[in-house]
């Protein structure tokens, strides 16, 4: 029991660590792109392109302490995170919590809801196509070969013409409406079941080869029962590996996806937010997304314990 | 009222065929010939500077005035204009002033067409004579490379680069380098190409509804008075008096003409060189009427609009 409680608190610790090092590598980051952050404002704020005196730039520089040294900029900064402030947002002129905050459940709700469909997806093809005569099997690996590799705008306007413009199915702006929620789920589910499909084939069509297997099978199991029960549950870790790993980068798919179907959520905020240098903001975003990444692969170590109960035991040991 | 902001050209023309918007800004121009044929379209050619090339007049081979004419002449603007934007957006060879400015002188927009006999004997004068391995013209063993650097997809389009690297495939036969350089806004506006050393040319535009912003764009930069908008770094007296004069002139007729002087000097200078308007285009559902566009930025007004069943 102490040995567990040990090993979550060493994860929570490295956990930390990592959104302080996402959170400072873009900070660093944001720094290193060519030109002024005090030039960009102004310009934004008049709609030019100019070079501007010293003396024009100055309040700007004053106000935001970008004429201090980079250290103090930098731990300012990092110790704002520990107090749950993250900054005033240099556009927006308001914080950036609240920013994120109102954008943040149209994201989260695209992102796990296509990581959701996506399983289903991927779960019902190798279901039913796996080792199932020559035909059935290739048309399976087929579909999942041909959607892994499609890219996300492409698959966003093929929806969008064929499902909202032909046949008025859906809306085409449908906002945060569950209806309208559909197609942009759809967009950022076909590739990533392709993908999570592929790597469950492979390990679907191992196991089915395993002694255990026919063991099931001459116990007079139905064939459906063994793929469920027995083999699925071998099958399905690899995908659930890559599930930790799918859902950050679905985020970098919402960004083209919200674009498509003129969604809120943080894609549109930090494409605008890295466009005009709005520094708060864009860690701001950058954080949620480390966040989402820790707590998913927390959640895929919790799945693995649940799914394999050998490596629960091996891990308490 | 209700507002949308919906940045994928598709979906944002698609809305309307749907019903589920009305008015939709910035058609495609892919989309215009449709348009036009089922809905009502707006297309409106802003006042002010049009898209056109501010010239490095200070560092580089744009010195030579010779070498900026040629540049001008060197490639078939109007016709890249004409393809690159489905015929939808015109072109404008004044660089200083658009055509729907009030004191826009056609005379001016006439200047440098399409002759590259012309151009490459501006080049042979400037002394840009001899040739290397690429084709491309040298002087002194230095080659004639031009860096252009555009606003990529904030102010040009896709389609607006496409444009860009037509030109420069027309500007290579002449023998200039042209190395189109895309810079994000972040970039641009965050100052990485202010300084004279980091380009020679650089597309822009700024609407105004009147020939004054001549004074905001090539007002003199002085040490005690900078003009970071003059991105062409071109100090001439002449033209800042004579525009300085129109800025005062009560009779619009003579204001008018002063105008069109300081276009000319621009023009013959070539511390400008023209590209296409800057506009606002807009298509609107059939059953909407008396939807109207205010006469500066053409934004949309909408106090007078109402449905027709």
């Amino acid at each position: 029991m102490r040995k567990s409680i040990r090993r979550i608190g060493f994860k929570v610790a490295a956990s930390v660590v990592v959104i302080v090092a996402a959170a400072s590598v873009t900070f660093f980051a944001q720094l290193a792109v060519p030109g002024d952050r005090a030039t960009a404002l102004m310009n934004l704020q008049t709609g030019q392109d100019k070079a501007w005196t010293p003396e024009e730039l100055a309040p700007l520089n004053e106000r935001y302490g970008f004429d201090d040294p980079i250290a103090v900029q930098y731990l300012d900064y990092v110790t704002g995170l520990f107090r749950g402030d993250l900054g005033t947002s240099y556009t927006q002129k308001r914080p950036v919590t609240e920013v994120i905050g109102g954008q943040l459940l149209p994201s989260l709700t695209l992102t796990v809801a296509a990581l959701a469909v996506a399983w289903l997806l991927a779960l019902g093809i190798t279901l039913l196509t796996v080792k199932r005569g020559r035909v059935l099997s290739g048309l399976g690996s087929a579909w999942e070969a041909l959607t892994a590799s499609l890219p996300h705008y492409w698959v966003g306007v093929v929806l969008l013409v064929v499902f909202a413009v032909q046949l008025r199915m859906f809306p085409i702006i449908g906002g945060t409406s569950a209806w309208g929620t559909v197609l942009p789920v759809l967009t950022l589910a076909v590739p990533l079941a392709g993908f999570l499909g592929q790597v469950t084939r492979d390990e679907f069509v191992h196991v089915l080869d395993q002694p255990f297997v026919t063991t099931a099978r001459t116990r007079g199991m139905s064939d459906l029962s063994v793929r469920l029960r027995h083999v699925l549950r071998h099958a399905v870790l690899p995908a659930v590996t890559l599930s930790g790993w799918a859902l950050g980068a679905l985020v970098s798919g919402a960004v083209i996806t919200e674009n498509i179907f003129g969604r809120p959520g943080i894609g549109q905020v930090l494409v605008t937010a890295v466009n005009t240098r709005d520094l708060p903001t864009v860690s701001g975003i950058v954080l949620v997304v480390a966040a989402v990444y820790v707590v998913a692969n927390l959640l895929v170590d919790l799945a693995y314990a649940v799914i394999d109960p050998r490596l629960a035991a091996a891990g308490a040991r | 009222m209700r507002w949308k902001f919906v940045a994928d050209a598709v979906s944002r023309y698609a809305s309307l065929s749907t019903g589920e918007s009305h008015v939709v800004y910035e058609v495609p121009t892919v989309n215009w010939k449709d348009a036009q044929a089922r809905y009502q379209t707006i297309r409106y050619i802003t006042p002010g500077k049009p898209v056109s090339f501010y010239i490095n007049t200070q560092t580089g081979p744009f010195t030579d005035k010779l070498v900026r004419q040629a540049f001008a002449y060197g490639a078939d603007r109007k016709a890249a204009v004409e393809a690159g934007f489905h015929g939808v957006i015109p072109y404008e060879g004044n660089p200083a002033v658009s055509q729907a400015t009030p004191g826009y002188d056609a005379e001016v927009a006439k200047a440098y067409p399409y002759d590259q006999a012309k151009a490459n004997q501006l080049l042979d004068q400037a002394g840009w004579t001899g040739r290397d391995g690429d084709g491309t013209r040298t002087r002194n063993g230095e080659p004639l490379s031009i860096k252009l650097v555009y606003g990529a997809a904030f102010i040009f389009t896709q389609e607006g680069a496409t444009v860009l690297q037509v030109l420069q495939e027309q500007w290579k036969q002449i023998g200039f380098d042209v190395k189109l350089i895309p810079a994000t806004q972040a970039e641009l506006w965050g100052g990485k190409y202010t300084d004279p050393s980091t380009f020679d040319a650089t597309p822009s535009y700024w609407t105004s509804p009147s020939s004054a912003i001549l004074w905001i764009v090539w007002r003199p930069s002085t040490k005690d008075n900078p003009n970071g908008s003059n991105r062409s770094f071109y100090n001439n007296e002449t033209l800042s008096q004579t525009i300085q004069q129109a800025n005062a002139e009560p009779d619009i007729a003579k204001a008018n003409a002063l105008y069109g002087q300081a276009q000319r000097i621009i023009q013959d200078d070539a511390a400008g060189i023209g590209l296409y308007t800057q506009n606002s285009t807009y298509a609107v559902a059939p059953n909407l009427k008396d939807f109207w566009l205010e006469k500066s930025q053409g934004e949309p007004v909408f106090t007078d609009a109402y449905f027709t069943k």
